[in-house]
């Protein structure tokens, strides 16, 4: 019992990473209908830049704030220099062009910052808090906080604020959105700007508690299109229902049968998703009226 | 003065004229219809003149402005508003959330005002212009509703609206009585005569003749992506090459 509950607190803390990385997902898909596959390397990023900064003696605060703004800077300036100069920037070519992005961000980071892993302490310390007979990293009430704030405010940006409405127009028919006077490549920057800042500020609250390296980017990025896949493509909610869900059957798995199944949950997800019910949790169907 | 003006507008896809060597102005606060057969280029025109496709050669000019280097948003914010044919409404958002991101070109705030929600006034602002709109074309019950759950006609309508939210000084019109159940025809048609007394310049394509003739006193007819012909309704109907273009060369000699 006591056993569970541990594993269901540990899935709910890196479920809660899946769902920011599955945030940073959906927001570029929605606006470009594109698949961001640097959305990983952007949070292995934002870890590594954080740690590195913490190395060299910053305050915490600061190195995170830098981390996410150095990220922030690197995703513009992808978007900037690489992805304005398609001629014909569709869904298939913004993809493909972020798995060079991908690649080349990963390998930077390990020019720039070395291939030894790194780590940042955590937030509160790691002096674990007693919850009934639960000992509980303080870091996990800094992941699930964060993340919460992070969901409503997107949230909020979306439904409630001139520009959120201005992207969501953009996704849905960028011709009428531009004849409403939106210009859409300024919607699209600001979406990689938000899916990278959010992806920056995912790798630095998980690496406490799993430190990271230039190649954790990959795996948590496939993990995290997973739970976007899971919870439904495109879908806000869906991102945090995919993230927890994702994150708390990983643990479940890895807990009660064996460590080896892990990783291998994720996949299984994806592939079930993709069988059975491609539009996920809270997908609707893609009907095109005609 | 004229509010548009094109002058040989070409437009091609591949080897297809679907615009050719297109000129015609249309004067400030008048209604302009453009009419002809299915795949003269209608649409295309206005893709060229809205900036969607670019054309060939030729140019574009806004009231007396040349805009054909201009990307949509940008003739936007000149005064250019459409509609189109195959309806784009945001679907997944709100009927007057539709309208109010059409008023989009009347707000001011830098895009960090945006970012931070500081535009509670221009947003209320928004909010208000879109429902006057909204109540214009008789929509305003619907307000709360999804976008992409209205009828083929109340989207039209919706189209409209969003389109007037920018209080356009010219009007693209695509087709918006096409599709629509003869009792809302006239109120449409009303609609446009409305819009166009409140000094709006309107450039309108549209199938329906009696319509065109009632609200159109000058009238362009495309055939071929070039004019075919070009003026009053009463002479443009009786145009041999207008009625060949429609009924097959048979029907002059009839």
């Amino acid at each position: 019992m006591e056993q569970v509950a541990n594993l269901l607190l540990s899935g709910l803390s890196s479920g809660s990473v899946y769902a920011l990385v599955a945030l940073g997902f959906n927001v570029i898909f929605k606006s470009t209908g594109a698949i961001n596959f640097a959305q990983g390397e952007w949070v292995m990023m934002g870890g590594m830049v954080a740690a590195t900064s913490y190395a060299a003696h910053w305050p915490l605060g600061l190195a995170i704030l830098c981390a996410v703004l150095a990220v922030v800077m690197v995703a513009l300036l992808s978007e900037r220099l690489i992805l304005r100069r398609i001629k014909k920037p569709t869904a298939l070519a913004v993809t493909l062009m972020m798995i060079a992005i991908a690649i080349c961000s990963k390998s930077l980071v390990m020019l720039l910052l070395g291939k030894n892993p790194a780590n940042l302490p955590g937030f509160s310390g790691s002096e674990p808090v007693l919850w009934f007979n639960l000992r509980i990293h303080p870091q996990t009430f800094w992941i699930v906080g964060i993340t919460c704030l992070v969901m409503l405010a997107t949230h909020w940006f979306f439904e409630r604020t001139v520009l959120g409405r201005a992207m969501r127009a953009v996704a849905a028919q960028p011709e009428a959105a531009a004849l409403c006077g939106i210009e859409p490549r300024m919607a699209m920057a600001l979406s990689f700007g938000l899916a990278a800042g959010v992806g920056a500020l995912a790798g630095t609250i998980i690496t406490p508690l799993t430190l990271t390296s230039f190649d954790h980017g990959t795996v948590l990025g496939f993990k995290g299109f997973s739970a976007a896949m899971l919870g439904g493509l495109g879908s806000l909610p869906g991102a945090l229902i995919g993230g927890v869900a994702l994150g708390t059957l990983e643990a479940l798995a890895g807990g009660l049968i064996s460590s080896h199944f892990k990783d291998a949950v994720a996949f299984v997800a994806l592939l079930l998703t993709l069988f059975l019910r491609p539009t996920g949790i809270l997908g609707r169907g893609a009907v095109e009226k005609v | 003065m004229a509010s548009l003006e094109l002058a040989g507008v070409t437009v091609t896809f591949g080897g297809l004229r679907a615009v050719d060597a297109l000129s015609f102005s249309v004067t400030s606060g008048s209604i302009k219809g453009i009419i002809g057969p299915n795949g003269a280029g209608k649409t295309t025109l206005f893709n060229a003149i809205s900036g969607i496709t670019a054309p060939e050669s030729g140019r574009v000019l806004l009231g007396g402005r040349d805009v054909t280097a201009l990307r949509p948003f940008q003739r936007a914010a000149l005064g250019l508003s459409r509609t189109f044919q195959n309806l784009q409404i945001f679907g997944d958002m709100s009927v007057l959330e539709n309208v109010m991101v059409g008023a989009h070109p009347r707000l001011h705030s830098g895009w960090l005002a945006g970012l931070t929600g500081r535009t509670r006034d221009e947003d209320q602002r928004a909010e208000e212009v879109a429902f006057q709109k909204l109540s214009m074309l008789g929509l305003e019950t619907r307000a709360a509703d999804l976008a992409g759950s209205l009828g083929f006609a109340d989207a039209k309508l919706l189209e409209i609206a969003r389109a007037l939210a920018s209080e356009p000084q010219l009007l693209l019109l695509d087709e918006p009585i096409a599709g629509v159940p003869p009792a809302d025809q006239a109120r449409i048609a009303d609609i446009i005569r409305e819009v166009n007394g409140a000094g709006v310049t309107i450039v309108l394509v549209e199938h329906n003749m009696r319509v065109v003739m009632n609200l159109c006193a000058d009238i362009l007819v495309m055939n071929y992506g070039a004019r075919l012909a070009e003026g009053e309704p009463a002479v443009v109907a009786r145009d041999p090459d207008v009625i060949a273009a429609y009924l097959g060369p048979e029907a002059r000699h009839a």
